[in-house]
């Protein structure tokens, strides 16, 4: 496995959320084999705002449950779609 | 004799175990998690695929809003706005960190979402899903493969400089050789990996009964 060590920006964001130690250990198992990309992304969005990590941690844990059901991506997706239509009406207002 | 038998009773054409759905699953989770190769591919196509979906939303919204001629770039900047949103990103990191479903889902939504019969969808999204995966697999192997050729390349050119620097007409002559078959045996894992990859598809074909 070609796991590297984790940023220390990711370490410290992890460690300032409220997130408990297994939610912590699952970011860190996927994001030790992710991409540069995704730590980056992994920092720009939660570093100053740690508070979200919860929302998000929820999102991949039914991410990865998923697995290959389409019913429950279905479910993942609808709700998706209507966060970004939420995005898009928020701006026209 | 399905087309998977025709190919597979050829005797130049590598024989594919048959596919047991559970073990593939689990091992090609596995193996995107740990294979950086792997990964890498199978990101850039979670990537695309969240593009798409996020473009059906706005494609969607446009439908809703109507033509309106006086601003026509509207799409575009909605796109732009909505694509760098904290949701969009937030939707693009947990679909690339988790496992492979999401890649069917988002490129298939429009047609899950317009009143597919379950039936169909089901049997649309596990021949989408595999085929997205088997994809993922060939794109990550070539990947793999052309790194390795470069590699190789790049070393006898070096070698081949150094001779040539020394005007050693053997040694040139030896490194030529090597390029010659190094090309011949590159040319031949492409031929075999594109004819696994094929193979594999019309294995799918024949499983699902879809054409694709």
């Amino acid at each position: 496995m070609d796991a590297k060590p984790l940023d220390n920006r990711i370490e410290e964001t992890l460690s300032r959320s409220s997130l408990n130690a297994q939610d912590q250990s699952l970011w860190r198992d996927r994001l030790s084999v992710a991409s540069e990309k995704y730590l980056n992304l992994f920092i720009d969005l939660f570093s100053k705002a740690p508070e979200l990590l919860p929302q998000a941690t929820q999102t991949l844990k039914d991410k990865v449950a998923a697995g290959d059901s389409l019913e429950k991506w279905m479910a993942i997706a609808k709700r998706e779609y209507q966060e970004l239509r939420d995005v898009l009406q928020s701006n026209k207002e | 004799m399905n087309p998977f038998e025709q190919v597979q009773a050829d005797p130049e054409v590598p024989k594919i175990p048959p596919d047991t759905e559970g073990e593939r699953e689990a091992g090609l989770e596995e193996a995107i998690r740990t294979q950086p190769e792997l990964r890498k591919a199978y990101e850039e196509r979670a990537e695309e695929a969240t593009d798409a979906f996020i473009d059906e939303v706005v494609v969607d919204a446009e439908k809703e809003r109507g033509p309106d001629g006086s601003e026509n770039d509207w799409p575009e900047k909605i796109k732009k706005f909505l694509k760098s949103s904290r949701a969009a990103r937030m939707m693009m990191l947990t679909a690339a960190l988790s496992g492979t479903g999401c890649v069917a889902t988002y490129s298939g939504y429009s047609s899950f979402s317009s009143g597919m019969a379950p039936q169909e969808s089901q049997a649309f999204f596990k021949t989408q899903n595999g085929i997205e995966k088997l994809n993922i697999q060939f794109r990550a192997d070539k990947a793999i493969l052309e790194a390795r050729f470069h590699g190789e390349l790049e070393k006898l050119l070096v070698e081949r400089r150094a001779f040539e620097g020394q005007k050693n007409r053997v040694g040139v002559d030896r490194i030529n050789r090597q390029l010659a078959d190094l090309d011949v045996r590159f040319k031949k894992s492409k031929i075999d990996l594109e004819t696994r990859h094929k193979t594999l598809l019309i294995q799918r074909e024949a499983a699902t009964g879809q054409r694709f």
